[in-house]
Protein backbone atom coordinates (compact mmCIF):
# COMPACT_ATOMS: atom_id res chain seq x y z
CA UNK A 1 0.00 0.00 0.00
CA UNK A 2 0.85 3.44 -0.66
CA UNK A 3 2.62 5.94 1.62
CA UNK A 4 0.20 8.52 3.20
CA UNK A 5 1.24 10.31 5.59
CA UNK A 6 5.48 11.09 5.81
CA UNK A 7 6.79 12.94 9.03
CA UNK A 8 10.86 13.06 8.60
CA UNK A 9 13.03 14.88 11.22
CA UNK A 10 9.84 16.10 13.58
CA UNK A 11 11.21 18.22 16.64
CA UNK A 12 9.33 20.55 18.48
CA UNK A 13 10.58 22.78 21.00
CA UNK A 14 9.02 25.15 23.35
CA UNK A 15 11.26 28.36 24.48
CA UNK A 16 10.87 29.48 27.55
CA UNK A 17 12.80 32.28 29.35
CA UNK A 18 14.62 29.86 32.00
CA UNK A 19 15.34 27.24 29.61
CA UNK A 20 14.18 25.24 26.16
CA UNK A 21 12.08 22.40 26.50
CA UNK A 22 12.61 19.96 23.62
CA UNK A 23 8.72 17.91 22.86
CA UNK A 24 9.73 16.80 20.07
CA UNK A 25 13.24 15.41 18.72
CA UNK A 26 13.85 14.70 15.32
CA UNK A 27 10.83 11.44 14.58
CA UNK A 28 10.65 10.03 11.57
CA UNK A 29 7.27 7.62 10.99
CA UNK A 30 5.63 6.45 7.84
CA UNK A 31 2.08 5.73 7.66
CA UNK A 32 0.39 3.68 5.21
CA UNK A 33 -3.12 4.17 3.48
CA UNK A 34 -5.73 1.93 5.96
CA UNK A 35 -3.42 1.62 8.85
CA UNK A 36 -4.39 2.14 12.39
CA UNK A 37 -1.48 3.48 14.36
CA UNK A 38 -1.56 3.86 18.01
CA UNK A 39 1.03 6.08 19.75
CA UNK A 40 1.52 5.21 23.38
CA UNK A 41 3.37 6.65 26.00
CA UNK A 42 3.75 8.43 29.93
CA UNK A 43 2.05 11.81 30.05
CA UNK A 44 4.77 14.69 29.31
CA UNK A 45 6.39 12.49 26.62
CA UNK A 46 5.02 14.75 23.73
CA UNK A 47 2.80 12.20 22.34
CA UNK A 48 -0.24 14.93 21.76
CA UNK A 49 2.24 17.42 20.76
CA UNK A 50 3.21 14.67 17.67
CA UNK A 51 -0.34 14.71 17.37
CA UNK A 52 -0.79 18.24 17.31
CA UNK A 53 1.44 19.31 14.95
CA UNK A 54 0.36 16.49 11.98
CA UNK A 55 -3.29 18.50 12.60
CA UNK A 56 -1.51 21.90 12.25
CA UNK A 57 -2.59 22.92 15.44
CA UNK A 58 1.21 23.25 16.65
CA UNK A 59 4.41 24.14 14.27
CA UNK A 60 6.79 22.32 13.83
CA UNK A 61 10.53 23.49 15.11
CA UNK A 62 12.15 21.81 12.50
CA UNK A 63 11.43 19.16 10.22
CA UNK A 64 7.78 18.18 7.77
CA UNK A 65 5.14 16.61 7.61
CA UNK A 66 4.01 15.63 4.46
CA UNK A 67 0.38 14.11 3.25
CA UNK A 68 0.39 12.31 -0.02
CA UNK A 69 3.57 14.33 -0.87
CA UNK A 70 2.59 17.74 0.17
CA UNK A 71 3.65 19.52 2.66
CA UNK A 72 1.43 20.77 5.45
CA UNK A 73 1.46 23.82 7.79
CA UNK A 74 -2.08 24.56 8.31
CA UNK A 75 -5.31 22.66 9.96
CA UNK A 76 -7.66 21.02 6.94
CA UNK A 77 -10.34 18.91 6.56
CA UNK A 78 -7.78 16.06 5.36
CA UNK A 79 -6.74 15.90 8.90
CA UNK A 80 -9.67 16.15 10.76
CA UNK A 81 -9.22 15.35 14.76
CA UNK A 82 -11.11 13.80 17.70
CA UNK A 83 -10.03 15.42 21.32
CA UNK A 84 -10.16 14.24 24.55
CA UNK A 85 -12.35 16.80 26.10
CA UNK A 86 -16.50 16.60 25.55
CA UNK A 87 -17.05 19.79 25.02
CA UNK A 88 -15.64 19.64 21.28
CA UNK A 89 -18.88 19.77 19.57
CA UNK A 90 -20.72 23.06 18.95
CA UNK A 91 -23.12 23.54 22.20
CA UNK A 92 -25.66 25.89 19.69
CA UNK A 93 -26.21 22.96 17.10
CA UNK A 94 -27.72 20.08 17.27
CA UNK A 95 -26.05 17.12 16.72
CA UNK A 96 -27.45 17.03 13.32
CA UNK A 97 -26.33 20.07 12.60
CA UNK A 98 -23.10 19.62 14.21
CA UNK A 99 -22.16 17.25 11.00
CA UNK A 100 -24.06 18.89 8.44
CA UNK A 101 -22.16 22.33 9.24
CA UNK A 102 -18.41 20.90 8.66
CA UNK A 103 -20.31 19.53 5.36
CA UNK A 104 -21.31 22.55 4.34
CA UNK A 105 -17.79 24.11 4.38
CA UNK A 106 -15.79 21.30 3.10
CA UNK A 107 -18.77 21.54 0.38
CA UNK A 108 -20.02 18.05 0.23
CA UNK A 109 -23.66 17.43 -0.84
CA UNK A 110 -25.42 19.59 -3.23
CA UNK A 111 -27.91 21.23 -0.91
CA UNK A 112 -29.12 21.16 2.60
CA UNK A 113 -31.30 17.99 1.98
CA UNK A 114 -28.42 16.04 0.86
CA UNK A 115 -26.11 17.08 3.56
CA UNK A 116 -28.61 15.77 5.90
CA UNK A 117 -28.86 12.64 4.41
CA UNK A 118 -24.67 12.29 4.36
CA UNK A 119 -24.78 13.13 8.12
CA UNK A 120 -27.61 10.93 8.81
CA UNK A 121 -25.37 7.97 7.41
CA UNK A 122 -22.25 8.82 9.11
CA UNK A 123 -24.74 8.67 12.81
CA UNK A 124 -25.86 5.71 11.29
CA UNK A 125 -22.18 4.53 11.59
CA UNK A 126 -21.71 5.36 14.54
CA UNK A 127 -24.87 3.84 15.97
CA UNK A 128 -26.41 7.28 17.06
CA UNK A 129 -29.57 7.12 14.45
CA UNK A 130 -32.16 9.15 15.61
CA UNK A 131 -30.15 11.57 17.71
CA UNK A 132 -29.81 13.81 15.25
CA UNK A 133 -32.38 16.38 16.68
CA UNK A 134 -30.55 16.45 19.81
CA UNK A 135 -28.58 19.05 21.53
CA UNK A 136 -24.68 18.69 22.74
CA UNK A 137 -26.02 19.04 26.38
CA UNK A 138 -28.40 16.24 26.12
CA UNK A 139 -26.11 13.35 25.36
CA UNK A 140 -23.98 11.17 27.36
CA UNK A 141 -20.08 11.45 27.18
CA UNK A 142 -20.02 8.09 25.15
CA UNK A 143 -22.64 9.72 22.75
CA UNK A 144 -20.57 12.67 22.22
CA UNK A 145 -17.37 11.32 21.58
CA UNK A 146 -19.00 9.02 19.04
CA UNK A 147 -20.67 12.50 17.48
CA UNK A 148 -17.58 14.05 17.63
CA UNK A 149 -16.08 10.76 15.16
CA UNK A 150 -18.93 10.91 12.97
CA UNK A 151 -18.41 14.67 12.10
CA UNK A 152 -14.72 13.74 11.82
CA UNK A 153 -15.35 11.05 9.55
CA UNK A 154 -18.22 12.95 7.60
CA UNK A 155 -15.54 15.52 5.34
CA UNK A 156 -13.83 12.32 4.26
CA UNK A 157 -10.55 13.06 5.96
CA UNK A 158 -7.16 11.50 4.99
CA UNK A 159 -6.24 10.47 8.44
CA UNK A 160 -8.62 10.59 11.55
CA UNK A 161 -6.29 11.93 14.22
CA UNK A 162 -7.59 10.65 18.05
CA UNK A 163 -5.72 12.41 20.83
CA UNK A 164 -7.27 9.72 23.81
CA UNK A 165 -10.60 10.41 22.49
CA UNK A 166 -11.50 7.57 24.71
CA UNK A 167 -9.74 9.35 28.38
CA UNK A 168 -12.43 11.02 29.83
CA UNK A 169 -15.15 7.80 29.54
CA UNK A 170 -15.89 4.86 31.90
CA UNK A 171 -14.04 1.53 31.57
CA UNK A 172 -17.43 0.22 30.13
CA UNK A 173 -18.20 2.86 27.27
CA UNK A 174 -14.59 2.55 27.03
CA UNK A 175 -14.55 -0.40 25.81
CA UNK A 176 -17.69 -0.83 24.10
CA UNK A 177 -16.79 2.42 21.94
CA UNK A 178 -12.88 0.40 21.05
CA UNK A 179 -15.17 -2.16 19.73
CA UNK A 180 -17.09 0.66 17.31
CA UNK A 181 -13.91 2.35 16.28
CA UNK A 182 -12.73 -1.20 14.61
CA UNK A 183 -15.91 -1.92 13.25
CA UNK A 184 -15.57 1.85 12.02
CA UNK A 185 -12.05 1.99 10.57
CA UNK A 186 -12.72 -1.72 8.77
CA UNK A 187 -15.90 -0.33 7.26
CA UNK A 188 -14.43 2.77 6.13
CA UNK A 189 -10.99 1.83 5.59
CA UNK A 190 -9.98 5.62 6.94
CA UNK A 191 -6.10 5.97 8.38
CA UNK A 192 -6.13 6.47 11.74
CA UNK A 193 -3.93 7.88 14.11
CA UNK A 194 -4.33 7.01 17.84
CA UNK A 195 -2.96 8.41 21.02
CA UNK A 196 -3.20 7.09 24.49
CA UNK A 197 -1.53 5.70 27.65
CA UNK A 198 -3.63 2.87 27.84
CA UNK A 199 -1.46 -0.36 26.73
CA UNK A 200 -4.52 -2.87 26.56
CA UNK A 201 -6.26 0.03 24.20
CA UNK A 202 -3.01 0.42 21.89
CA UNK A 203 -2.96 -3.83 21.91
CA UNK A 204 -6.96 -3.76 20.96
CA UNK A 205 -6.87 -1.22 17.94
CA UNK A 206 -4.09 -0.58 16.25
CA UNK A 207 -2.00 -2.37 13.59
CA UNK A 208 1.13 -0.54 14.80
CA UNK A 209 2.08 0.50 18.08
CA UNK A 210 4.57 3.90 18.42
CA UNK A 211 5.87 4.03 21.90
CA UNK A 212 7.06 7.03 23.16
CA UNK A 213 9.44 8.12 25.57
CA UNK A 214 10.49 11.92 26.45
CA UNK A 215 10.27 13.28 22.56
CA UNK A 216 11.68 10.52 20.88
CA UNK A 217 10.13 7.30 19.01
CA UNK A 218 11.70 4.65 21.17
CA UNK A 219 10.34 1.32 19.04
CA UNK A 220 7.77 0.78 16.46
CA UNK A 221 5.71 -2.49 17.29
CA UNK A 222 4.03 -4.45 14.64
CA UNK A 223 0.51 -5.51 16.10
CA UNK A 224 -1.02 -8.36 13.46
CA UNK A 225 -3.24 -9.90 16.18
CA UNK A 226 -6.10 -11.28 14.77
CA UNK A 227 -9.62 -10.32 15.34
CA UNK A 228 -11.37 -10.17 17.65
CA UNK A 229 -8.53 -9.46 19.91
CA UNK A 230 -9.43 -10.79 23.37
CA UNK A 231 -7.55 -9.44 26.21
CA UNK A 232 -7.04 -13.00 27.91
CA UNK A 233 -5.52 -14.60 24.82
CA UNK A 234 -1.92 -15.72 25.64
CA UNK A 235 -0.74 -13.84 22.20
CA UNK A 236 -2.43 -11.03 23.35
CA UNK A 237 -0.96 -11.27 26.87
CA UNK A 238 2.64 -11.37 24.91
CA UNK A 239 2.24 -8.21 23.20
CA UNK A 240 0.70 -6.24 25.98
CA UNK A 241 3.78 -7.41 27.90
CA UNK A 242 6.32 -5.80 25.23
CA UNK A 243 5.11 -2.64 25.09
CA UNK A 244 4.62 -2.78 28.87
CA UNK A 245 8.34 -3.39 29.44
CA UNK A 246 9.34 -0.60 27.01
CA UNK A 247 7.40 1.84 28.98
CA UNK A 248 8.45 0.31 32.53
CA UNK A 249 12.07 0.66 31.14
CA UNK A 250 12.05 4.05 30.17
CA UNK A 251 9.81 4.82 33.95
CA UNK A 252 12.70 3.00 36.02
CA UNK A 253 15.28 5.23 33.88
CA UNK A 254 13.39 8.61 35.34
CA UNK A 255 13.49 7.24 38.50
CA UNK A 256 17.39 6.50 39.26
CA UNK A 257 17.78 10.53 37.68
CA UNK A 258 15.39 12.15 38.47
CA UNK A 259 16.38 14.74 41.39
CA UNK A 260 13.35 14.98 43.29
CA UNK A 261 13.22 11.54 44.40
CA UNK A 262 16.90 10.86 45.16
CA UNK A 263 16.96 13.75 47.39
CA UNK A 264 13.22 12.09 48.76
CA UNK A 265 15.53 9.33 49.52
CA UNK A 266 18.38 11.22 51.65
CA UNK A 267 15.76 13.10 53.43
CA UNK A 268 14.19 9.49 54.33
CA UNK A 269 17.47 8.03 55.28
CA UNK A 270 17.98 10.97 57.47
CA UNK B 1 -47.47 30.58 34.95
CA UNK B 2 -46.48 30.51 38.45
CA UNK B 3 -43.84 32.51 38.14
CA UNK B 4 -46.12 35.38 36.47
CA UNK B 5 -48.53 35.00 39.43
CA UNK B 6 -45.65 35.48 41.52
CA UNK B 7 -44.08 38.06 39.92
CA UNK B 8 -47.49 40.14 39.71
CA UNK B 9 -48.15 39.60 43.76
CA UNK B 10 -44.39 41.23 43.94
CA UNK B 11 -45.36 44.31 42.15
CA UNK B 12 -49.05 44.32 43.87
CA UNK B 13 -47.28 44.53 47.15
CA UNK B 14 -44.60 47.21 46.01
CA UNK B 15 -47.60 49.51 44.79
CA UNK B 16 -49.61 48.73 48.38
CA UNK B 17 -46.68 49.82 50.32
CA UNK B 18 -46.69 53.04 48.01
CA UNK B 19 -49.93 53.66 48.21
CA UNK B 20 -49.82 52.94 52.39
CA UNK B 21 -47.12 55.58 52.55
CA UNK B 22 -49.08 57.91 50.11
CA UNK B 23 -52.32 57.67 52.38
CA UNK B 24 -50.71 57.96 56.03
CA UNK B 25 -50.28 61.93 55.44
CA UNK B 26 -46.41 61.32 56.69
CA UNK B 27 -45.32 63.25 53.55
CA UNK B 28 -47.31 66.23 51.69
CA UNK B 29 -49.29 65.01 48.65
CA UNK B 30 -47.15 67.45 46.26
CA UNK B 31 -44.22 65.23 46.95
CA UNK B 32 -45.76 62.25 47.40
CA UNK B 33 -48.80 60.99 45.47
CA UNK B 34 -50.92 58.13 45.26
CA UNK B 35 -50.83 55.65 42.97
CA UNK B 36 -53.96 56.59 41.27
CA UNK B 37 -53.10 60.64 40.80
CA UNK B 38 -50.06 58.21 39.25
CA UNK B 39 -51.78 56.10 37.19
CA UNK B 40 -54.53 58.96 36.22
CA UNK B 41 -51.85 61.52 34.79
CA UNK B 42 -50.03 58.09 32.96
CA UNK B 43 -53.20 57.90 31.28
CA UNK B 44 -54.03 61.60 30.53
CA UNK B 45 -50.50 62.35 29.85
CA UNK B 46 -50.19 59.36 27.77
CA UNK B 47 -49.86 60.85 24.44
CA UNK B 48 -47.10 63.39 25.34
CA UNK B 49 -45.46 60.53 27.25
CA UNK B 50 -45.31 57.54 24.24
CA UNK B 51 -44.02 60.56 21.90
CA UNK B 52 -41.39 61.06 24.32
CA UNK B 53 -40.53 57.56 24.59
CA UNK B 54 -40.50 56.89 21.00
CA UNK B 55 -37.98 59.70 21.14
CA UNK B 56 -36.30 58.08 23.68
CA UNK B 57 -36.12 54.90 22.33
CA UNK B 58 -35.36 56.25 18.24
CA UNK B 59 -32.20 57.73 20.20
CA UNK B 60 -31.07 54.71 22.14
CA UNK B 61 -31.40 52.20 19.27
CA UNK B 62 -29.19 54.59 17.61
CA UNK B 63 -26.78 54.98 20.30
CA UNK B 64 -26.88 51.64 21.44
CA UNK B 65 -26.51 49.80 18.27
CA UNK B 66 -23.75 52.23 17.02
CA UNK B 67 -22.06 50.77 20.12
CA UNK B 68 -22.76 47.39 19.53
CA UNK B 69 -21.35 46.89 15.96
CA UNK B 70 -18.14 49.03 17.59
CA UNK B 71 -17.94 47.28 20.48
CA UNK B 72 -18.24 43.81 17.88
CA UNK B 73 -14.92 45.32 16.01
CA UNK B 74 -12.84 46.37 18.55
CA UNK B 75 -13.57 43.39 20.61
CA UNK B 76 -12.94 40.85 17.08
CA UNK B 77 -9.99 43.03 16.59
CA UNK B 78 -8.67 42.75 19.97
CA UNK B 79 -8.49 38.56 20.21
CA UNK B 80 -7.24 38.51 16.72
CA UNK B 81 -4.27 40.91 17.62
CA UNK B 82 -2.52 41.02 20.41
CA UNK B 83 -1.41 44.72 19.47
CA UNK B 84 -5.09 45.80 19.27
CA UNK B 85 -5.57 44.35 22.53
CA UNK B 86 -2.95 45.87 24.55
CA UNK B 87 -4.38 49.39 22.94
CA UNK B 88 -7.97 48.57 23.45
CA UNK B 89 -7.37 47.49 27.07
CA UNK B 90 -5.57 50.88 28.14
CA UNK B 91 -8.10 52.75 25.81
CA UNK B 92 -11.04 51.13 28.15
CA UNK B 93 -8.66 51.64 31.15
CA UNK B 94 -8.99 55.58 30.37
CA UNK B 95 -12.57 55.51 29.00
CA UNK B 96 -14.43 53.14 31.32
CA UNK B 97 -14.35 55.25 34.38
CA UNK B 98 -15.51 58.17 32.51
CA UNK B 99 -19.09 58.93 33.00
CA UNK B 100 -20.75 59.51 29.50
CA UNK B 101 -22.34 62.95 30.71
CA UNK B 102 -19.12 64.46 32.24
CA UNK B 103 -18.48 64.76 28.21
CA UNK B 104 -21.43 65.88 27.15
CA UNK B 105 -20.11 69.60 27.19
CA UNK B 106 -17.63 68.68 25.19
CA UNK B 107 -20.00 66.42 22.77
CA UNK B 108 -21.83 69.93 22.49
CA UNK B 109 -19.32 71.56 21.56
CA UNK B 110 -18.29 69.60 18.47
CA UNK B 111 -20.71 68.27 17.36
CA UNK B 112 -23.65 71.17 18.22
CA UNK B 113 -26.93 71.06 19.55
CA UNK B 114 -29.36 68.88 18.75
CA UNK B 115 -29.71 64.93 18.62
CA UNK B 116 -25.87 64.53 17.29
CA UNK B 117 -24.14 64.88 20.45
CA UNK B 118 -26.69 62.51 22.70
CA UNK B 119 -26.14 59.65 20.72
CA UNK B 120 -22.63 60.13 20.83
CA UNK B 121 -22.71 59.76 24.36
CA UNK B 122 -25.41 57.08 24.65
CA UNK B 123 -22.62 55.36 22.37
CA UNK B 124 -19.34 55.70 24.12
CA UNK B 125 -21.34 55.32 27.74
CA UNK B 126 -22.66 51.10 25.89
CA UNK B 127 -19.27 50.87 24.48
CA UNK B 128 -16.97 50.34 27.20
CA UNK B 129 -19.08 47.78 29.10
CA UNK B 130 -19.83 45.88 25.45
CA UNK B 131 -16.48 45.72 24.73
CA UNK B 132 -15.26 44.38 28.27
CA UNK B 133 -18.21 41.54 28.21
CA UNK B 134 -17.55 40.56 24.92
CA UNK B 135 -14.17 40.04 24.62
CA UNK B 136 -13.92 38.54 28.22
CA UNK B 137 -16.56 36.27 26.12
CA UNK B 138 -14.67 35.98 23.05
CA UNK B 139 -11.17 34.72 25.17
CA UNK B 140 -13.07 32.14 27.51
CA UNK B 141 -14.31 30.10 24.79
CA UNK B 142 -12.92 26.80 25.29
CA UNK B 143 -10.11 25.59 24.08
CA UNK B 144 -11.01 22.36 22.47
CA UNK B 145 -14.30 24.45 20.39
CA UNK B 146 -11.80 27.00 18.97
CA UNK B 147 -9.30 24.08 17.79
CA UNK B 148 -12.21 21.94 16.98
CA UNK B 149 -13.20 25.08 14.28
CA UNK B 150 -9.65 25.14 13.35
CA UNK B 151 -9.72 21.72 12.64
CA UNK B 152 -12.87 22.16 10.55
CA UNK B 153 -10.83 24.67 8.27
CA UNK B 154 -12.45 28.43 10.21
CA UNK B 155 -9.79 30.96 10.80
CA UNK B 156 -9.79 34.62 10.67
CA UNK B 157 -13.17 36.67 11.04
CA UNK B 158 -15.20 32.96 10.07
CA UNK B 159 -13.89 31.68 13.16
CA UNK B 160 -14.87 34.60 15.03
CA UNK B 161 -18.80 34.20 14.19
CA UNK B 162 -19.06 30.99 13.42
CA UNK B 163 -17.32 29.38 16.73
CA UNK B 164 -16.22 32.39 19.04
CA UNK B 165 -19.71 34.86 19.11
CA UNK B 166 -21.63 31.72 19.79
CA UNK B 167 -19.77 30.52 22.30
CA UNK B 168 -19.08 33.82 24.14
CA UNK B 169 -23.50 34.56 24.07
CA UNK B 170 -23.71 34.69 27.82
CA UNK B 171 -20.96 37.51 28.36
CA UNK B 172 -22.54 39.15 24.80
CA UNK B 173 -25.96 39.08 26.61
CA UNK B 174 -24.66 40.28 29.95
CA UNK B 175 -22.63 42.88 28.08
CA UNK B 176 -26.09 43.84 26.13
CA UNK B 177 -27.83 44.29 29.54
CA UNK B 178 -24.84 46.45 31.18
CA UNK B 179 -25.15 48.37 27.99
CA UNK B 180 -29.04 48.98 27.77
CA UNK B 181 -28.75 50.86 31.55
CA UNK B 182 -25.83 52.52 30.59
CA UNK B 183 -27.43 54.03 27.53
CA UNK B 184 -30.86 55.11 29.18
CA UNK B 185 -28.76 56.44 32.10
CA UNK B 186 -26.74 58.93 29.72
CA UNK B 187 -29.80 59.69 27.68
CA UNK B 188 -31.76 60.65 30.26
CA UNK B 189 -28.80 62.50 32.29
CA UNK B 190 -27.95 64.22 28.87
CA UNK B 191 -32.08 65.33 28.48
CA UNK B 192 -32.07 66.64 32.26
CA UNK B 193 -29.24 68.65 32.36
CA UNK B 194 -28.74 69.76 28.99
CA UNK B 195 -32.44 70.19 27.99
CA UNK B 196 -33.89 69.38 24.75
CA UNK B 197 -33.58 70.89 21.24
CA UNK B 198 -36.44 73.15 19.15
CA UNK B 199 -39.28 71.78 22.25
CA UNK B 200 -38.17 68.35 20.78
CA UNK B 201 -37.17 66.04 23.24
CA UNK B 202 -37.36 62.83 24.80
CA UNK B 203 -38.44 61.33 28.48
CA UNK B 204 -35.63 63.16 30.50
CA UNK B 205 -36.64 66.23 29.41
CA UNK B 206 -39.96 65.40 30.19
CA UNK B 207 -39.45 64.36 33.61
CA UNK B 208 -37.32 68.03 33.87
CA UNK B 209 -39.87 69.96 32.70
CA UNK B 210 -42.72 68.16 35.20
CA UNK B 211 -40.68 68.82 37.73
CA UNK B 212 -40.05 72.64 37.03
CA UNK B 213 -43.87 73.12 36.54
CA UNK B 214 -44.17 71.55 40.34
CA UNK B 215 -45.95 68.26 38.71
CA UNK B 216 -44.99 65.48 40.75
CA UNK B 217 -47.36 62.72 39.54
CA UNK B 218 -46.11 63.85 35.66
CA UNK B 219 -42.87 62.92 37.24
CA UNK B 220 -43.62 59.79 38.44
CA UNK B 221 -45.48 59.15 34.97
CA UNK B 222 -42.63 60.02 33.36
CA UNK B 223 -40.90 57.26 35.91
CA UNK B 224 -43.03 54.51 35.05
CA UNK B 225 -42.38 54.65 31.36
CA UNK B 226 -39.02 54.11 31.97
CA UNK B 227 -39.62 50.84 34.04
CA UNK B 228 -42.00 49.66 31.77
CA UNK B 229 -39.46 50.12 28.63
CA UNK B 230 -37.52 48.00 31.04
CA UNK B 231 -39.36 45.24 32.42
CA UNK B 232 -40.07 44.79 28.44
CA UNK B 233 -36.83 44.87 27.42
CA UNK B 234 -35.76 42.68 30.05
CA UNK B 235 -38.69 40.31 30.23
CA UNK B 236 -39.79 40.17 26.53
CA UNK B 237 -36.79 40.46 24.38
CA UNK B 238 -33.51 39.43 26.01
CA UNK B 239 -35.40 36.70 28.01
CA UNK B 240 -36.92 35.30 24.43
CA UNK B 241 -33.33 35.58 23.12
CA UNK B 242 -32.14 33.49 26.23
CA UNK B 243 -34.52 31.18 26.22
CA UNK B 244 -33.79 30.76 22.42
CA UNK B 245 -30.12 30.36 22.67
CA UNK B 246 -28.02 29.86 25.67
CA UNK B 247 -30.57 28.35 27.75
CA UNK B 248 -31.68 26.14 25.22
CA UNK B 249 -28.38 25.31 24.34
CA UNK B 250 -27.93 25.09 28.66
CA UNK B 251 -24.26 26.92 27.81
CA UNK B 252 -25.55 29.11 30.84
CA UNK B 253 -26.91 27.96 34.39
CA UNK B 254 -30.65 28.61 34.88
Amino acid sequence: MDILLEIKNLSKIYKTPKKDIVALNDINLQVKEKEFVTVIGPSGCGKSTFLRCIAGLEKPSKGEIRINGTCVKYPGRDRMMVFQGLDQLFPWLTVLDNITYPLKLAKRGKNKAERKEIANYFLKLVSLEGAGHLYPYQLSGGMKQRVAIARALSVCPKVLLMDEPFGSLDALTRDNLQKHLIKIWKETGVTIIFVTHNIEEAVILSTRIAVFSTGVIKEIIENHLIWPRIPENPSFVAQWEKVYSLLQDKIEKKEITNPLISERKVNLAF
Amino acid sequence: MKKLFRYCLFVASLILIWECLARSGMYPEYLFPSTGKIFYTFIQDSSEILLRARYSLTLIFLGLGSAVVGAVILAGASISSKMVSEAVTTLMAIMHPLPGIALFPIALLWFGIGNKPIVIIIAFSALWPLIANIYNGLRSVPVTQLEAGKILGLSGSRLIFSVMIPAALPNIITGLRVGWARAWQALVAAEMVFGASGGEGGLGWLLYKRRFMMQTPGVFAGLLIIIIIGIIMENAILATVENQTIRKWKTTID
